[in-house]
């Protein structure tokens, strides 16, 4: 993920209502759009070249979110975003990051149902990642929505403290068992070597 | 996201910038490119002589060393209040504190806690013969803050100092950015052609082993020994006959292409950056397992030597001569420095604090 545009957020601000606010911006996969304040009535929606995509009760200060953004609109009550530095409300003040090809979707983590202490952590805007805290002999479960993978896979695991739990993927179901407390983040999967989508098998025929 | 750290507080805690200070200036860097507004709070000295390679971040200059007759509480809590007026006007989402020794920060350690502030303190020298004082034992346990190590062993011995279970202190490994091949040039240098040479780059005291400098440099005469750094054994060592003092240099690249050998006979480190820039360069590195350690695959990518002046110059000279095991040990090096680069270093950091903010 790297940082490719970006507008620091100044004093001023505008407010978005519902009509669509037009973001001419370099493409990115992935916007940041500043808030000065909490907007917990409301949902921030950026409209993108996949679709649109939402934020509920968007919260004071950055707000990101995936896909190729064109325009922004506001559902619920109107609320502010804190405009450019130096360059006043006309310009929202934004960030644009640009995403390597990776086998699962940023978005698909950022989704992530975590049972267990942790959440999705990234830094700014970061690959974001589901990370686990797990207490020796304690066990987490990481749930990542539907996605068609092509092919078998096996988890690629980071321990940020401790050593690895034991983990076993089910689907996109990733269960971890702790024989030492540890931190873990969950940082992809690998397609197993034997799946045709992984082999160079086909093309040796 | 939400609750993720955007502004980040870099606390520098340190008299004079080193090893330590520039890895911690470097993944500053690397925090602004993935993001985050970062300030830099340090000594004006330091913050002097970091210079260019602050970047973008917000210098804070802030007098964090108290004067060296306080008493040790005296000393935490001056660098507490020289901390404190800066966590309101620029609040900051998490700290990223340096640590060159285990307590050096412990001020601003107890500071950010009282703030609220998650904070990440990576701790970069830690002696396995250290013990804590009564008073930093008491001011260790108002802290709540995340730690990490420069390498697994110091974590380990983090722990062990502080009284903590294992595996609760993290690991972030320095890394090198790719280096730009540089070609030999000694006549730039001032350095003698046709004869062996080999480097130590550092800090020239006791703690690297430079005083061993002029010992060795006789006993691979007519060879010599070059020293780039600067340090209290500076005088003293200009005057030994087989010994070339460079003072401190920018262009390292150019003298490990120059030099048959890079030479770290350290009694302690954490994970030298200058095995890297050796690593990095194609350098064969004769090093003491101590500095070393950071390394699982020491014995694959260096010659291990005692701090003997003799041992080493009898691994030097056999170095030159077994060129092709030589040649195994560069490529092996080159390996594990470009297997845990600057981006894995700067990952590995951010995502800590990211933990320490979750």
């Amino acid at each position: 993920m790297r940082l490719i545009f970006q507008r620091r957020p100044g004093h001023s601000h505008l407010w978005l209502g519902e009509t669509p606010l037009p973001l001419d911006l370099p493409a990115g996969d992935l916007l940041g759009l500043h808030l000065p304040r909490l907007a917990a009535s409301s949902c921030l929606v950026v409209t993108t070249q996949g679709g649109a995509a939402r934020l509920e009760s968007p919260r004071a200060g950055w707000a990101v979110l995936p896909g190729r953004a064109l325009a922004v609109h506001a559902e619920g009550p109107p609320f502010r975003l804190s405009g450019g530095l130096g360059e006043g409300p006309a310009f929202p003040a934004c960030r644009v990051w640009e995403a390597a090809p990776e086998l699962i979707p940023e978005g698909h983590w950022r989704t992530a149902r975590i049972l267990g202490e942790g959440g999705v952590i990234a830094l700014a805007g970061g690959a974001a990642r589901p990370f686990l805290r797990l207490a020796a002999g304690g066990w987490g479960q990481i749930r990542l929505p539907a996605l068609a993978l092509p092919g078998g896979a096996i988890p690629c695991l980071t321990a940020l403290r401790g050593p690895l739990p034991l983990a076993e993927l089910s689907g996109l179901t990733l269960t971890l068992r702790a024989g030492a407390a540890c931190e873990v983040l969950w940082e992809g999967v690998q397609l197993r070597p034997n799946s045709l989508a992984n082999s160079l098998a086909p093309s040796l025929r | 996201m939400r609750g993720q750290p955007e502004r980040i507080l870099v606390v520098i805690p340190s008299p004079v910038l080193g090893g330590a200070e520039a890895q911690t200036l470097q993944v500053s860097r690397g925090l602004m490119a993935m993001g985050a507004e970062v300030a830099v709070m340090a000594e004006p000295l330091v913050l002097a002589a970091a210079g260019a390679a602050l970047g973008a971040a917000r210098p804070l200059p802030a007098s964090l060393r108290a004067p060296d007759d306080l008493p040790t509480d005296a000393a935490i809590a001056w660098q507490g209040r020289a901390i404190q007026p800066w966590l309101g006007p620029w609040r900051p989402d998490a700290a990223l504190v340096c640590c060159p020794l285990p307590a050096e920060a412990f001020g601003a350690l107890t500071a950010l806690t009282a703030a609220g502030i998650p904070s990440l303190a990576v701790a970069h020298l830690v002696r396995v013969d250290w013990v804590l004082a009564p008073l930093q034992r008491a001011a260790l346990a108002q802290i709540r803050a995340d730690w990490a190590a420069v390498s697994e062993p110091s974590a380990r011995r983090l722990e062990a100092l502080f009284g903590w279970p294992s595996h609760r202190v993290a690991a972030i490994p320095n890394g090198m950015p790719a280096m730009m091949p540089a070609a030999p040039d000694r006549a730039r240098l001032g350095l003698p052609a046709g004869i062996p040479l080999l480097a130590q780059i550092g800090r020239l005291d006791v703690r690297k082993g430079a005083q061993l400098a002029p010992a060795i440099g006789a006993a691979i005469a007519p060879g010599r020994v070059v020293l780039a750094g600067d340090g209290p054994l500076r005088a003293h060592l200009e005057q030994a006959s087989d010994v070339s003092v460079l003072g401190q240099r920018e262009d390292i690249p150019a003298l490990l292409a120059s030099v048959d050998a890079f030479l770290l006979a350290s009694e302690h480190e954490g994970c030298p950056l200058s095995v890297l820039e050796a690593a990095r360069a194609g350098c064969p590195i004769l090093a003491t397992r101590q500095a070393l350690e950071a390394w699982p695959e020491a014995a694959e990518m260096a010659r291990i030597i005692l701090r003997d002046p003799d041992h080493i110059a009898a691994i030097f000279t056999d170095t030159l001569a077994d060129a092709p095991a030589t040649a195994r040990r560069v490529a092996r090096a080159r390996q594990v420095a470009q297997a845990w680069d600057e981006a894995a270093m700067i990952r590995r950091t951010a995502l800590l604090l990211a933990a320490a903010c979750a």
